[in-house]
């Protein structure tokens, strides 16, 4: 879990970090040669399609926890909240997100086993870590990650389906739980996030959670390769 | 390219199977130990020697191998995979330990040096450990006290527990509750997805405190005096005090933000669908001690189910019925 600060980059970039966070996050930059590439990529991805808002979510579980506010709409409970007539705040998007949570994923190993050991797919795999530097327009960029996630995602859940039987029948349900709980936060986050674009919180819980996905899959099935 | 020393061994079979070796090292010299299954046991001493005893079944050998200054072991069968092994490991205080396993209950104590461990399944125990504590498992409860340095902590499905801890923390689980008692830390990151979160410990002049959770509550004391500003964010939940709190800096109910004393420590408490709570160091403490012991009781019930199922008839280990 070295890339910890990475969540942090967005609101760096808009200078909304409190000076002792920024300090960190400036010392931490300073030694860390991955997150200064992300940052770079980040920077690159933000000039080139500033007015990119994203993809809606596909389905609507957030009414379930809105029944129970007592405010009629839900308040942006990230950083981005800001006066009106204030300066204009351009966060990153979900899409933009979830590449930066990707390349997280990659600098970890997340892709590498695909490349190395095959894949049971017809579809082109790639190594992730390449996503932000060999599209350069952005909105391609975000795109192309997320299109790349579902991919990988489903390579692994069927390496994962393939090798089952050779992984502890204990295991195997609580990879399966645990999957099934982030599928359901990332779902909740992503329509509570359709109602409130600006949530700098959801966006962040939502690529932590697609990371997180990402790596426990890459585990179960590196697990299933050791064990072949 | 790498040197392959030769060792001198002290060996002795045992004659039930397995081995009692003890090898001398030299400051610096690491240990790995990758275990497909069994315990892995670890004490620490003050002599330069590691002491190697491993318990497995006759077909069953164990290498020992200094490939430069990498001491590692591994298993090995006259045919086919080597069956389950229990090592228990003397090593010196200083020495840096890398473990692991895929069915592996590992437990440290003692180590006054880096630490690395990740099991599959498997609990992890570690009692010390020193400049970087990296603790992970897939389906194994870990528990982890006296490290002086960074922690760093992942568990999918189990709780995690830290205690008297003097070092930042960066932790993370998916659906296990994280526990967090007497800590020191200039900076600490955890989240998790549906497990709740536990902070007790001292909240630092200018540190960082940022505990994330999808849908668990949160537990963070806040002791008298503390210089903090506190930014809480909630989906549906509430955030609850025991004592009084100033005026938040922020008009909604969703987030808020509350500065105590001169507000140079940043702590961030976000939850989805949880509460937040904030408590004083004791009461936190006293709700964690009751906590523990159901926990223990129940624990104990499991283990106690778990020793009456059916007995190992072929005494591998594995409960397969084979050999």
């Amino acid at each position: 879990m070295p890339h910890r600060f990475a969540d942090q980059l967005s609101a760096y970039l808009d200078d909304e970090l409190d000076l002792p966070r920024r300090r960190r996050l400036e010392a931490h930059l300073a030694e860390c040669a991955d997150c200064s590439a992300l940052l770079a990529d980040l920077r690159a991805i933000v000039a080139a399609a500033p007015g990119y808002s994203g993809r809606g979510p596909s389905r609507d579980l957030w009414s379930d926890i809105e029944r129970r506010l007592d405010e009629p709409e839900v308040v942006p409970i990230g950083p981005a909240l800001r006066p009106s007539g204030g300066p204009t705040v351009r966060r990153f998007s979900l899409p933009q997100l979830i590449a930066a949570s990707l390349v997280m994923a990659a600098l970890g190993g997340g892709a590498t086993w695909l490349v190395s050991h095959g894949k049971p797919s017809d579809r082109p795999t790639v190594q992730l870590s390449d996503l932000a530097v060999r599209v350069p327009d952005s909105t391609k960029t975000v795109a192309y990650a997320e299109s790349q996630y579902d991919s990988a995602v489903h390579d692994l859940e069927q390496l994962l389906a393939a090798g089952r039987s050779r992984l502890d029948t204990a295991t195997v349900r609580t990879v399966e739980q645990s999957l099934q709980k982030i599928d359901t936060a990332i779902a909740e986050a992503r329509a509570a996030i359709q109602r409130d674009p600006a949530n700098g919180y959801l966006s962040r819980q939502i690529a932590a959670n697609m990371r997180r996905k990402l790596n426990l899959l890459r585990a179960a099935t590196n697990a299933i390769a050791a064990r072949t | 390219m790498y040197l392959l020393s030769t060792l001198a061994l002290l060996t002795t079979a045992l004659p039930q199977g397995g081995s009692d070796t003890t090898v001398s090292v030299s400051q610096g010299t690491r240990l790995r130990v990758e275990n497909q299954g069994g315990d892995i046991v670890v004490h620490a001493w003050d002599k330069n020697q590691v002491r190697i005893q491993a318990s497995h079944n006759r077909r069953t050998h164990v290498n020992v191998r200094l490939t430069g200054a990498v001491l590692s072991l591994e298993a090995n069968a006259d045919r086919g995979p080597a069956n389950m092994v229990d090592y228990e490991l003397t090593v010196p205080s200083w020495m840096p330990l890398k473990l692991g396993g895929m069915y592996a209950t590992v437990s440290v104590d003692g180590s006054k040096a880096p630490i690395e461990i990740q099991t599959l399944e498997g609990d992890i125990t570690v009692k010390g450990g020193a400049e970087t504590v990296k603790l992970g498992s897939v389906q194994g409860k870990i528990v982890v006290s006296g490290v002086r340095g960074r922690l760093e902590l992942n568990s999918v499905s189990e709780d995690l527990e830290a205690s008297d801890i003097q070092g930042d923390i960066v932790a993370e689980t998916v659906s296990g509750d994280l526990i967090l008692r007497n800590i020191v830390a200039k900076s600490v990151e955890v989240e998790s997805v549906s497990g709740e979160l536990y902070f007790d410990g001292r909240i630092m002049d200018a540190g960082h405190y940022s505990l994330l959770t999808h849908s668990g509550e949160i537990y963070f004391s806040v002791a008298e005096g503390s210089n903090a500003t506190i930014s809480t964010a909630i989906g549906s939940g509430d955030v609850k005090a025991s004592f009084a709190l100033p005026v938040s800096e922020r008009p909604s109910r969703r987030r808020q933000s509350y500065r105590l004393g001169n507000g140079s420590a940043s702590v961030e408490l976000e939850t989805f669908s949880g509460d937040i709570n904030l408590l004083r160091p004791g009461e936190l403490s006293g709700r964690l001690d009751r906590l523990m012991r159901a926990r223990e009781e129940r624990e104990s019930e499991r283990a106690q189910r778990k020793r009456d199922k059916k007995p190992d008839h072929d005494d591998d280990h594995d409960h397969d019925g084979s050999f």
